[in-house]
């Protein structure tokens, strides 16, 4: 026979009600923020035609028994023109134009042509690069569980979905610029501990970029 | 010859004894014809028992390329690569839809499999070549080098996922095995992105499937072509879409054939009744042109019961060869006709010519007997049947249903004419038989002979021009050399297809060939790589892990970076079988590659089907047990040498035992001459008409040769037979209403569109305008009938 429940059990479980439909509505005001601020972040995105800035890279690996600093420059034009180049330590990077590019390693003096259905790493770097510059969030959601890491500067933490990313990275943390209008840093934290910073400085918006940045420097 | 005088007699008192035995003679055949089986297996049409043309044949039956449905897409200028990969994938979803074609998947989890399979078994992997190349790779500077891209590489975006092989490998032995890979792809001038087959311009694209449905079977291939007009009309404008499949060539081939038989048939009837009004006029020639029906019925029913079951090719080709039995019912009809009285006496005595006629002609087919043609051999034995049938039937119980006609058609064709007319006109005559067998023989050097199936049936327009856009975006997918490494164990089967692969790199053909060997490996082998990885690094593995830290130092890596590397080169590789393969997501891949029957296990691999590098891989394959090449172009020329073979020892047998006959029959070597003088002319001019032509010796053709001799002996046996004027006229008359009867039916068939038929009727045409007319018009002036 069921027996009724006490008056202690009674109250326990009003505060267990009211602790959850807080928590709800907390977790909905969060989403509902979140969502605000990505729809910001896509709508400054979308009225930029290109980007132009040299960055800073910081490596943490384990592989290594030091930090590995470079720097370079990384430049976008729409709708899908890309370069990244490391000028230190040792000349090298990548062009990308629609699905194909070259990439050049100043150690070997050689160029390789590649294509994004050929090499399926160059195809998720160079798709994870233009999903930031233009911020795809269609994409972006697709791809990430996104969370408001804070507000002021403003800073998204991305969890990989996909299974296979996932392998590789635990999360990304993204912060933008006071304006919300493009990515100021980036670090990607790896399994296993390691980590790479990306530091973006004197960031050059919607400013004429030729065809001859998006083509492999002469050694 | 007695004993038909005697029997004509005795059936013209009892009539209706003669109607009955017709009776019981179709009821039975009736009875037989209800179990009637009818096959459509090519396979009649090639030498059967073990021949080495019926081994290769069931091989080229294995080719994977030859059982799949082909379907190639092509985009104009202004369509982007991307858009052609998403309407080729969206087809391939629409065919698969169908529930009826299973299109092929190049899934990414099939490559990631492969990847996974090669890396992780990397030192089982790793041949002589390889070996020679890490030997070189393992010095100071080589290792500096690779280390200082590592570093970089790992600075990179793309480092982040290169990490774990860099720390395994770091001196990249991995793309040692990943360049084996281009070995695989079965359409190795094609590039797979994102699981389709692209062409290198991008401008075309490749999807192969599957279907359950026969090739043989004509409903289900008028379904296929439905299925996939349907799905490519799905296609965006701009792109467009052929198939290609055996399906296509079956349907077409049918849908032919039933066209050109209609047309065949009406033309054939028209060319009859015109011969029944012009010549025959009479209700008792209705009974004439019953024989061969009979004798269809006949040899129908006779080679069910023997066979067991029939050949379509058998029934077709055999339903019109028995169309000439028409012609012994004419050389009774003729003579029968204007006689009231004394017609037993008059049929003993045409007798001896229709039966040496008959024996001759049965003599023809009978060589065919001996035939490697399990359909040929069939054939012979319809035709003989059919052939004596029609004889009796022409002897016995024709005759009764002849009703006297006083005036006939062949008197009118004969008219007399005054004798310097007639020298004139047997000197025109003359000239122009000499003068048109000297053009026939000038023209029999340029003859050729065929061995190619594919020409002896119909391909339209639209499929030959998708075979050349086949051809010229991929290559000749379709016809490739295949070379069958077989063993009793998948093990043995693997061993001998390394081997091959070891004759491929030797000939520098490796890199065109599409071979299983680099990831199909023995049991054996891969215990000897195993050995050979911890020889090679027990005697180098010191030095090489030296190296790799001073290396390190130099550039910060840590001191466990490549940890994994040094637990690599010391641990014993462990070896993979056949099941692991198939778990590593690997089966569909091999599926077309590796198959067995449960007793027999074999692994293909293909290679251009060029003939010097057949010819030079032939005979190195040849010392390697268990291996076979097999070649289209090859298996046609072996083909048209057996056909040459058989077409030289029929010919060449059927002439002996005809002319045997006529020698015992005639007893005169004159008259022997002028007998074969109409079969010579035929065979001559067939052999010179078809050469001008441009016709190919065929299968098909041998027994139009053979037809041709026993008709034009039989040409000659009927003018060369004594006879009185009145006689002469109407064996004349027979001889001539034969020969268009012949042309009726036979010169029908080259109004065929199907090449096959057409070759028979142009043959047959040729052979008989030639003979009818050098029996009618020429013996005769050897003979000095006319003058008579």
């Amino acid at each position: 026979m069921l027996r009724s429940p006490s008056g202690f059990k009674n109250k326990l479980l009003c505060w267990l009600t009211l602790l959850l439909c807080s928590l709800v509505l907390v977790s909905g005001a969060g989403a509902a923020e979140i969502d605000e601020q990505l729809n910001l972040l896509s709508r400054n995105a979308a009225a930029i035609e290109s980007l132009y800035s040299p960055f800073v890279q910081l490596k943490h690996l384990q592989m290594f028994d030091e930090q590995l600093d470079s720097d370079g420059i990384f430049a976008y034009r729409s709708p899908d023109f890309l370069r990244w180049e490391l000028k230190t330590p040792v000349g090298s990077g990548f062009v990308m134009r629609g699905d194909q590019g070259e990439r050049w390693n100043s150690l070997s003096g050689e160029t390789e042509h590649f294509r994004i259905s050929d090499d399926p790493m160059m195809g998720l770097v160079s798709r994870q690069l233009l999903a930031w510059a233009r911020f795809d969030l269609d994409w972006l959601k697709e791809r990430y569980r996104i969370e408001l890491f804070s507000e002021q500067p403003l800073t998204l933490r991305l969890v990989p979905l996909d299974q296979g990313e996932a392998g590789f990275i635990t999360d990304i943390e993204i912060v933008f610029d006071d304006q919300r209008s493009h990515v100021q840093s980036l670090q990607l934290n790896e399994q296993e501990g390691d980590w790479t910073r990306l530091e973006f400085t004197a960031l050059e918006v919607n400013s004429v970029l030729g065809d001859e940045l998006f083509e492999v420097p002469k050694f | 010859m007695r004993l038909l005088q005697r029997c004509y007699d005795y059936l013209a008192c009892r009539r209706w004894l003669a109607v009955l035995l017709l009776v019981v003679l179709v009821g039975c055949c009736a009875g037989v014809l209800t179990r009637l089986s009818v096959n459509n297996d090519i396979r009649t049409l090639l030498p059967d028992g073990d021949s080495q043309v019926a081994r290769e044949f069931e091989l080229l039956g294995q080719a994977p390329m030859s059982r799949k449905l082909v379907i190639q897409l092509h985009a104009d200028e202004q369509i982007s690569k991307a858009k052609l990969i998403e309407a080729t994938a969206a087809l391939g979803r629409r065919l698969d839809e169908s529930g009826q074609i299973k299109i092929d998947q190049f899934k990414q989890q099939q490559l990631m499999g492969l990847l996974g399979q090669l890396t992780d078994n990397l030192p089982l992997y790793l041949d002589e070549r390889d070996w020679q190349q890490i030997e070189a790779q393992l010095n100071a500077e080589a290792i500096d080098r690779a280390l200082a891209e590592d570093r970089l590489l790992l600075m990179q975006p793309q480092g982040m996922m290169a990490k774990q092989r860099i720390r395994q490998d770091p001196l990249d032995f991995q793309r040692l095995v990943l360049a084996k890979l281009s070995a695989l792809n079965p359409v190795p001038v094609a590039k797979i992105e994102q699981g389709q087959f692209v062409s290198s311009d991008g401008r075309n694209s490749l999807l192969l499937g599957e279907t359950a449905i026969p090739i043989t079977d004509v409903d289900g291939a008028r379904q296929i072509a439905e299925l996939f007009r349907a799905a490519r009309a799905g296609l965006p404008p701009g792109v467009s879409a052929e198939l290609l499949s055996g399906h296509l060539y079956t349907l077409e081939n049918a849908t032919t054939i039933q066209r050109d038989m209609r047309l065949v048939v009406s033309v054939s009837a028209v060319g009859m009744l015109l011969i029944f009004a012009i010549f025959l006029r009479s209700i008792s020639a209705i009974a004439v042109y019953l024989l061969p029906l009979l004798a269809l019925l006949v040899a129908t029913a006779a080679t069910q019961l023997v066979y067991g079951s029939i050949s379509g090719i058998t029934f077709g080709f055999g339903a019109v060869l028995l169309g000439i039995t028409i012609d012994y019912g004419l050389h009774v009809y003729f003579p029968l006709l204007r006689l009231k009285y004394y017609r037993g006496e008059r049929l003993a005595k045409l007798a001896r010519p229709m039966l040496t006629g008959g024996v001759t002609t049965l003599a023809a087919f009978g060589v065919l007997l001996g035939s490697v043609l399990p359909g040929q051999r069939q054939l012979a034995f319809f035709s003989i049947v059919g052939i004596v049938t029609a004889l009796l039937l022409a002897l016995c119980l024709l005759p009764q249903f002849i009703r006297h006609k006083p005036a006939t058609a062949g008197r009118r064709l004969i008219e007399e004419q005054d004798p310097l007319k007639r020298r004139r006109r047997n000197r025109l005559i003359l000239f122009c038989w000499l003068l048109v067998m000297v053009l026939a023989a000038s023209q029999i050097g340029k003859l050729r002979i065929s061995g190619e199936l594919r020409q002896l049936s119909y391909v339209p327009q639209a499929l030959q021009s998708a075979e050349q856009h086949l051809r010229d975006n991929w290559g000749d997918l379709r016809s490739s050399a295949l070379i069958f490494a077989s063993g009793a164990s998948w093990d043995e089967a693997f061993s001998r297809n390394q081997l091959v692969w070891q004759q491929l790199q030797a000939q520098g053909v490796a890199d065109q060939a599409v071979s299983m060997a680099p990831l199909l490996i023995s049991q054996q082998l891969q215990q000897q790589r195993a050995a050979r990885w911890a020889g090679f690094w027990a005697e180098h593995g010191e030095v090489t892990r030296t190296l790799l830290a001073e290396g390190a130092q130099k550039y910060g890596f840590s001191a466990t970076a490549f940890s994994p590397f040094e637990d690599l080169l010391l641990s014993p590789p462990q070896s993979f079988d056949w099941q692991q393969l198939q778990e590593a997501g690997l089966s569909d891949l091999m599926v077309n590659f590796a198959f067995t029957d449960g007793q027999r296990y074999q692994v293909l691999s293909l290679v251009p089907d060029k003939a010097e590098l057949v010819a030079a891989l032939g005979e190195r394959l040849k010392q390697i047990d268990g291996v076979e090449l097999v070649s289209q172009s090859r298996f046609g020329d072996q083909l048209a040498t057996e056909i040459f073979h058989d077409f030289k020892r029929f010919i060449g047998l059927s002439s002996l035992l005809v002319v045997l006959v006529l020698i015992l029959v005639l007893r005169s070597p004159v008259r022997l001459l002028l007998c074969l003088l109409p079969v010579i002319s035929g065979i001559l001019f067939m052999l010179g008409g078809m050469a001008w032509l441009g016709l190919p010796i065929n299968i098909f053709n041998v027994i139009a040769a053979i037809l041709v001799i026993g008709l034009g002996v039989d040409y000659g046996v009927f003018i060369v037979g004594k006879a009185d004027a009145e006689e002469d006229r109407a064996r004349r008359a027979a001889i001539l209403v034969s020969g268009l009867t012949t042309i009726a039916g036979f010169g029908a068939l080259a109004l065929a569109r199907h090449p096959a038929m057409n070759s028979i009727g142009v043959t047959v045409m040729l052979g008989i305008v030639a003979a009818v007319p050098t029996a009618v018009l020429v013996v005769p002036l050897f003979t000095g009938r006319r003058s008579r």
